[in-house]
């Protein structure tokens, strides 16, 4: 090996455990370097909040449909998955400034709501035809026996979006 | 003294056939991992989605229009396959490379990290600047087809060239595992181990109905058992390092956080398999590759003909 080729590969090396060393120490995300924080924080209590988004068919009597797909989780929200949507829509919920705030939220109700559109008409999902998205934010007891991620026991709108 | 650690580790001297091998492997697995993902989706959500994450940002970096980004996936998917065939390897590897940083670390930009495709990027960095084209590789067989009867038609030489990039994977799966523990017990401290987290894990887990089994329901009968998986959890995230100096540790630390992400797929429902599949670069291919031709010669040796 020359020693150039060891010099540059000695360096990547180090660049490598500093990058990874720095997101560690720091506790910041520099992607693709890491503190992995998955499941990092103690869940204390038996019971979840969390942020859910619903569907309101066109058909009458209007009803709520969950945007969690019973057989494929995320068929009516791709390309997101379930968590990275809610921590997307979540970021947007904390903002400070409450006009920018329900600007952000409207988009992306309406952004969602285009896109569940397509997906249903590519014949991608058999979900039943929207005319307007509901955002909650939902309390429930967790409990063993039973899959109840949304049957929430509180729920609070906060955002909502209508076809023009 | 450093110095010498130092060249040992990374530039210890081996054939160049377990990173070949390692090569073919790991493009081949991800070529069919990707190769009906579509990222072109990306470039049709809204902008109030967008929150950039820290290399997108610096580089200014934004999601292309979905035809653009469909022309990009198909560039890249086809670098994955080049590079696991070694055909104009180090062009291969490098188009993988930097389409893969920024097809993979596209969906990113829109709210939330998951973690499972960071290692696979930062491979396919190494991989790109490493000489894994050396051995198994269409490129050899072209060069010694062009060489023959010259000199360097011979075996290719032990080189330190071939250790550094398993080692830099082998250290980067130490530091993100590491990473992990360290990361529960900044938050949490041993409250992560001594209290109903797991347990409540595990029934929220079945709640949202993501496990593959609902085992869980059974594990949070007893009190110590969640409590004792995460134990466990910590203390293996913790010494993963262990596994670069000692190889006995590496027989036991490797395999087990290998089960242990199997366990968190099978229990609580996020699968790793990027994680997995990357677990390749652990095996020493070159000798498993020994043993089972000995074992097929053997096998198929034509035995002597009896009356």
């Amino acid at each position: 090996m020359t020693k150039s080729r060891v010099f540059l590969l000695s360096a990547v090396s180090f660049l490598l455990v500093i990058g990874s060393l720095f997101s560690i120490v720091f506790d910041e995300e520099f992607w693709p370097f890491s503190p992995y924080p998955m499941y990092a924080k103690v869940q204390r209590e038996p019971s979840v909040s969390e942020l859910q988004l619903y569907g309101v068919t066109q058909e009458v009597p209007h009803r709520e449909v969950s945007m969690r797909n019973s057989l494929r989780d995320s068929a009516y929200i791709e390309p997101f998955d379930q968590g990275r949507f809610r921590m997307a829509l979540r970021k947007m919920e904390s903002k400070p400034n409450p006009e920018k705030r329900s600007q952000l939220l409207n988009e992306a109700l309406l952004d969602s709501m285009k896109r569940y559109e397509k997906l249903r008409l590519a014949g991608l999902h058999d979900g039943p035809p929207l005319q307007g998205m509901r955002l909650y934010r939902t309390e429930r007891q967790l409990n063993a026996q039973t899959e109840n991620a949304d049957q929430a026991d509180h729920r609070e709108l906060i955002a909502e979006v209508e076809q023009g | 003294m450093l110095r010498q650690w130092w060249m040992r580790f990374w530039f210890e001297p081996v054939e160049p056939l377990n990173l070949g091998l390692c090569r073919i492997l790991f493009f081949g697995a991800f070529f069919l991992f990707y190769l009906r993902s579509d990222f072109s989706a990306w470039g049709e959500v809204s902008k109030s989605f967008w929150m950039p994450v820290g290399i997108f940002e610096i580089l200014h970096l934004s999601a292309l229009s979905g035809g653009l980004l469909a022309a990009i996936q198909i560039i890249w998917k086809i670098s994955l396959a080049l590079s696991c065939i070694g055909i104009f390897t180090r062009l291969s590897t490098i188009s993988s490379f930097i389409f893969g940083v920024y097809l993979l670390g596209l969906p990113h930009n829109f709210g939330k990290i998951h973690h499972v495709d960071a290692l696979v990027v930062i491979i396919l960095g190494i991989m790109a600047v490493s000489r894994c084209g050396d051995a198994y590789s269409i490129d050899r067989l072209m060069r010694r087809g062009r060489q023959r009867g010259g000199t360097s038609s011979e075996r290719l030489r032990a080189s330190g060239e071939y250790t550094w990039p398993v080692r830099a994977v082998w250290v980067m799966f130490a530091l993100i595992f590491f990473a992990a523990g360290v990361s529960k017990l900044r938050h949490s401290g041993l409250e992560w181990i001594f209290s109903d987290n797991m347990a409540n894990l595990l029934t929220r887990s079945i709640n949202d109905g993501h496990p593959l089994l609902t085992w869980g329901v059974y594990l949070v009968q007893y009190n110590w058992l969640p409590q004792l998986l995460a134990a466990a959890t910590v203390a293996l995230e913790i010494s993963y390092p262990l596994a670069l100096f000692s190889r006995k540790a590496r027989w036991i630390v490797v395999p087990s956080v290998f089960f242990m992400q199997i366990g968190i797929w099978v229990f609580l429902g996020p699968p790793f398999y990027q994680f997995l599949i990357c677990n390749l670069f652990w095996v020493p291919w070159d000798r498993v590759s020994h043993k089972l031709t000995r074992r097929f010669h053997k096998l198929t040796r034509v035995a002597p003909y009896k009356h």
